[in-house]
């Protein structure tokens, strides 16, 4: 079978010393960071894109997915053992975590959601390896029309999904597209809003742009409002009864099918699948009202739902270059820093690297098992590094960062001039996420327009004569008018109170 | 008057992105038309609909008046030392080298919390420099001079 055939060249790959070494750091850094809550996976991504030049594709994507999902690991611990969510991904975590800690089982709450993730890794794993090529071969089929109604629907489905205001969220994406734009046209090598600077002909560097408007603005951020700090529970033994494993098998199942479909929806990826898993488990349960008092459904759930997601929203962002997070705009980046173009083709021109980064997946999720088990005393003593000797590392290592891609003092301003613009935005609760994904497929949503206008002789409803770009866009028309009902958008706002 | 400040501040940031993208591309680069786009053509229909979205925001933040206030004192502190943190790099790096910038950096981004007392900063700043230098010239090879040309020639 070419899948398996496919996969055994994956594993050979991914199981080189080299790159085992490499999973393991990204799987570490992952925990890591997870655990600390002062830094997020995004942040620590775009402050490891420069260092990731350096190292061969398929290596570098290995680190970067490993930090990706070890954070989601790093941020359940401390979310049972100190009601801390590391990341936003394992908020709900928290909520029978937590619980379940107070009772003195935190030991079955780590041991049920790490084997969970474990499961849901797996499967997760085996969707991408099924599902990613079909989708590539569709994806190549494709013509500009459809690459642009595709991308319009990517962007308008992300911002509807997130919270917050949608209007602002439009208006981030939008300001994002703009960013993008900025530097040489690639049809007539005319300069655009370079404001006469030589340093700004290749457009705002990727790299100084997300270290800007999330390394730096977070760290603004955190030094305003410091967060308290909380007290460790004890750990008491890792066990897990045989009816606490039997209770849980079906939430993990449901969970790990929740995350996997809405992992691969633009904006779904892993806070979202967590959130819908433990609104479904408790839905389902004889006794909701164990829920929040330790059920451990309630962990093991969402805890699966959120690896999942965490792990296929990889799919659309290998097949078909449309991030649907920050954290796969910044895998992007790092596709196109190792000079390769993101689209259908990647599969077919790099499959060692897409292959070996699916084998890495269900390595690094054997590995974070054997950490975290173990490591769970060591990662919590972590906690207490007191925040003011941690950030001026950051941010040094932020400014490393940004002048090392290019050696250019110019990125620098940009990165102050990003982060600058993330905090007023944030002060104005506006998300800057939606600004990241704009700026990333700016450049692209133009070409393609142009391209099918030239095709279609300047004629706009050429994308309503095309069934898929006419379905496409009619799905994101869709999604606006759903999200504007004013009935709909105060059930959205409800949802995620509730959960909040 | 009153109005709703967050509503008010990003139509405001809204307006003034649109403004400068839609003014250079109408002064600097050709439009040309739905068949064939010139380099200016998207930029003035994004930046058309981000003065609809900034606009409306504007309107909204007076209909809207007063609900909700700025929850959090700026601390200005932070925000102006963190956001010179980059600026203060690439000056010292061109003319001072690289381990001057790291601790300068260090030394600037650590006096945006003043709970940290003046010794463990400078203590904190040597170590960041040994580190980085270890790592970044000689571990990943960034062709950065460590120290400035006048003091080594």
């Amino acid at each position: 079978m070419d899948l398996l055939q496919n996969l055994a060249m994956g594993f050979s790959i991914a199981a080189t010393w080299y790159n085992l070494l490499f999973c393991f750091v990204g799987v570490f850094l992952g925990t890591l960071i997870g655990v600390l809550p002062g830094i997020g996976p995004t942040a620590t991504v775009a402050l490891l894109l420069p260092v990731t030049v350096s190292l061969s594709p398929e290596t570098a994507m290995i680190m970067l997915a490993g930090i990706y999902y070890g954070s989601q690991y790093g941020g359940s611990t401390t979310a049972i053992l100190l009601n801390l969510p590391g990341e936003p991904s394992s908020a709900v975590t928290s909520l029978d975590g937590y619980a379940m800690a107070r009772q003195g089982r935190a030991g079955a709450a780590l041991m049920i959601a790490a084997f969970s993730s474990c499961f849901a890794g797996m499967v997760a794993t085996a969707v991408i390896g099924f599902f990613a090529p079909a989708l590539a071969d569709v994806a190549l089929l494709f013509g500009p029309h459809e690459y642009f109604a595709l991308m319009v629907l990517g962007l308008i489905a992300s911002i509807a999904l997130a919270s917050g205001s949608f209007l602002k969220a439009l208006g981030m994406v939008i300001l994002g597209l703009l960013l993008g734009l900025v530097g040489t046209d690639i049809y007539t090598a005319a300069p655009r809003f370079t404001l006469g600077q030589l340093a700004l002909a290749d457009g705002l560097d990727f790299v100084a742009v997300s270290i800007g408007i999330f390394g730096i603005t977070e760290i603004i951020r955190n030094l305003e409002s410091p967060a308290g700090s909380a007290t460790v529970t004890a750990v008491s033994r890792m066990r897990l009864s045989m009816a606490e494993l039997r209770q849980s098998i079906m939430p993990i199942v449901r969970g790990t099918g929740i995350g996997s479909i809405l992992g691969i929806l633009p904006g779904g990826g892993a806070t979202l699948s967590s959130f819908v898993s433990y609104a479904v488990e408790k839905r389902v349960a004889r006794e909701p009202a164990r829920f929040g008092k330790g059920a451990i459904e309630g962990v093991a759930g969402p805890e699966a739902a959120n690896n999942a997601g965490a792990q296929t929203s990889f799919i659309p962002m290998l097949t078909l270059g449309l991030p649907s997070t920050p954290m796969m705009a910044l895998m992007i980046g790092a596709l196109i820093l190792q000079g390769i173009a993101p689209g259908p083709n990647v599969i077919t021109n790099n499959p060692g690297m897409f292959w070996a980064i699916i084998a890495s997946m269900c390595i690094g999720n054997i590995m974070l098992v054997v950490l975290n088990v173990p490591l769970v005393g060591v990662w919590v003593r972590l906690l207490s590094v007191p925040y003011a000797i941690l950030f001026p590392a950051i941010v040094t290592f932020a400014c490393i960062g940004v002048y090392s891609i290019s050696l250019s003092i110019a990125d620098l301003y940009t990165a102050t001039f990003l982060g600058l613009l993330g905090y007023l935005f944030y002060r104005f609760d506006c998300e800057p996420v939606p600004l990241l994904l704009g700026f990333i497929v700016g450049p692209a949503v133009e070409e393609h327009l142009r391209r099918a206008m030239l095709v279609g002789r300047g004629d706009p409803l050429i994308f309503l004569e095309r069934p898929i770009s006419a379905s496409l866009l009619a799905l994101a028309a869709i999604v606006i008018v759903v999200v504007l009902l004013p009935s709909i958008s105060r059930g959205r706002k409800e949802v995620f109170i509730e959960n909040a | 008057m009153r109005f709703d400040p967050k509503d008010a501040g990003s139509g405001a940031l809204f307006l003034a992105g649109a403004a400068f993208f839609f003014v250079s591309s109408l002064r600097n680069l050709e439009v040309g038309s739905l068949l064939n786009m010139g380099p200016g053509y998207f930029p003035i229909v994004l930046s058309g609909l981000l003065v609809l979205i900034g606009g409306t925001l504007v309107v909204r933040s007076f209909v809207r008046a007063g609900e909700r206030g700025m929850s959090l004192p700026v601390a200005v502190r932070p925000l102006l030392l963190i956001l010179a943190a980059p600026v203060v790099f690439g000056i010292a790096v061109t003319h001072l080298g690289f381990v001057a910038a790291i601790v300068l950096v260090s030394l600037v981004s650590g006096a945006a919390d003043a709970g940290l007392r003046r010794r463990t900063q400078m203590l904190l700043a040597l170590g960041l420099a040994v580190f980085c230098v270890l790592v970044f010239r000689f571990g990943l090879g960034l062709p950065i001079p460590l120290f400035p040309r006048w003091l080594a020639g």
